[in-house]
């Protein structure tokens, strides 16, 4: 018998039971974001100065609000900038006025304060219609 | 005797009456004389006051008489205007009134024929109303007559007993203030933003587009050697749909860049690419056109069934029918999971081999897994 044929006819044989599929689970097919598993504390003051942006919303608001930004400077003012749908066409809304944060939670001026956390240069707001996880994007 | 007498006094009368013709003339030629020698007296002195005026210039007494006439005469023209103009004034203003008159008379008679069709209108409600009445008690009073084994005579209403509306108006009530217009639905608020007050709505027709970041799109192959996937997220697309409804007129595109797709192995993919002549036909397509829901849950959001459409591979379209699943995440995004089987045959690209022993089936799976995020309300042409 030819050697080499005989080699060659093993490693055509036996080859795809050494090579792994490579079928992608159904279970994974989708992209799934993984929640962050941080220590959320209460927001101080020092806190919340500089850029945010949201890296996910959730609950009703999750579906009128596309992206949020805040930017909350060090005087204890803020401006923010939305992207709202669910209207005929999107439309940023924009924001502006004063902070301030307490025990109560973080007031932008309506007199409700909001519950506010952080972990690693991550807010977290927690309200009735949702919760919003913005990312420090710039610390001015 | 007599007769002598007569004609000696008629002689005396004759005589005297001569006399007297005499005296006559002489007394004309007299005066006559006077009257002449007065008048050349005074044509003199005349003459001589002409020509002193003459010498001084125009009497300015006389010619404020003159210009006093001219007023007078202009004064007297003026009211003659006057008397004329006030009396075709007059005139205009019988006729305006005149015409007026008729005017009002039409109308008056116009209403007078609305407030006799409303009168009648009422007439006929009001019977309408009463024999209405009528029946309904007569109903009741057998009912009760029948229960309680007696006759009762119903209770019978007339035109009479009820007011014309028109002619004897109830009297006024105080009725109560209109309630002021309710104000538009408050927006919901959140993190002082102000947002739709329903902005996901799962029975309404809403559109959609799709997340790329968050959606894949492959397929499973299976050949001799292994099986395998190729997969990509360089998706697009939109769709219009009432999930709620989604049979009704779904509307949607999903366009996948062909040359994205990997399989995890570099030469793999070189040879799906050229297999799939990615160079020509770029893009693969599936065009939405129906659905038919098998499951529906409108609490929990969710419904499955089959859409049907039209896939383009290879530049090759045919029609198939991909059975799937949706649902809602928290975070208000439409998930959408689904596969078909597919024969590339179908879609004229050759099942790769390789040195003749290995080969891909002609057969693989195509799946989608998309994320789709609301973008607003269906337009009309949706």
């Amino acid at each position: 018998m030819n050697s080499p044929r005989a080699l060659a006819l093993a490693l055509i044989f036996a080859l795809p039971a050494c090579i792994v599929p490579s079928v992608l689970d159904e279970k994974q097919r989708s992209i799934e974001v993984a929640a962050e598993e941080l220590a959320w504390l209460p927001a101080r003051s020092e806190d919340l100065r500089g850029l945010f942006e949201s890296v996910s919303i959730e609950g009703e608001a999750a579906a009128a609000l596309w992206k949020i930004y805040y930017h909350f400077a060090p005087d204890g003012t803020f401006t923010a900038a939305a992207l709202i749908v669910g209207g005929a066409q999107p439309q940023f809304q924009t924001l502006s006025g004063t902070w301030n944060i307490s025990e109560q939670g973080l007031d932008l001026g309506t007199g409700e304060p909001v519950r506010a956390l952080f972990a690693a240069d991550r807010l977290r707001f927690e309200l009735a219609g949702g919760v919003a996880i913005l990312r420090r994007v710039a610390a001015h | 005797m007599v007769a002598p007498a007569v004609a000696e006094s008629a002689a005396m009368g004759s005589k005297f009456l001569q006399v007297v013709g005499v005296l006559a003339i002489l007394g004309l030629v007299g005066g006559s004389i006077a009257a002449l020698g007065i008048v050349k007296q005074r044509l003199h002195v005349t003459f001589a006051a002409e020509d002193e005026a003459a010498q001084r210039g125009p009497d300015p007494v006389e010619l404020l008489r003159a210009d006093l006439g001219t007023v007078a005469t202009d004064v007297a023209a003026l009211n003659r205007n006057l008397e004329s103009g006030l009396q075709e004034l007059h005139g205009a203003l019988e006729t305006s009134a005149g015409e007026r008159e008729q005017r009002l008379a039409v109308r008056v008679a116009a209403l007078e024929g609305k407030l006799a069709a409303l009168e009648s209108a009422a007439a006929t409600s009001n019977a309408a109303l009463i024999q209405a009445i009528n029946a309904q008690a007569t109903a009741l009073l057998e009912r009760t007559a029948s229960d309680a084994g007696a006759a009762a005579k119903p209770m019978e209403l007339t035109v009479a007993d009820v007011a014309p509306v028109i002619e004897a108006p109830p009297p006024p009530v105080e009725v109560a203030p209109t309630p002021p217009a309710l104000p538009p639905a408050p927006k919901k608020s959140f993190l002082s933003f102000q947002l739709p007050s329903a902005a996901f709505t799962f029975d309404r027709r809403q559109r959609f587009v799709l997340v790329p970041s968050l959606s894949r799109v492959g397929f499973d192959a299976k050949s001799t050697l292994h099986d395998f996937s190729g997969v990509t997220s360089k998706i697009d697309g939109t769709f219009t749909v009432n999930l709620a409804k989604a049979a009704e007129k779904p509307l949607g595109k999903i366009t996948v860049e062909a040359a994205a797709l990997e399989t995890g192995l570099a030469d793999r993919d070189v040879s799906m690419r050229k297999t799939l002549a990615v160079e020509q036909f770029k893009t693969m397509t599936f065009e939405w056109t129906g659905f038919a829901p098998s499951a529906v849950d409108p609490s929990e959001m969710t419904l499955a069934g089959e859409a049907s459409g039209k896939l383009t591979l290879h530049g090759v379209t045919r029609e198939v029918t991909l059975p799937v699943k949706v649902s809602v995440d928290a975070s208000k995004r439409v998930a959408i999971d689904g596969e078909l089987m597919v024969k590339l045959s179908d879609y004229k690209v050759e099942p790769p081999t390789q040195v003749g022993v290995i080969k891909v089936d002609d057969e693989l799976k195509l799946w989608i897994a998309l994320r789709a995020r609301l973008e607003g309300a269906a337009l009309d042409d949706e």
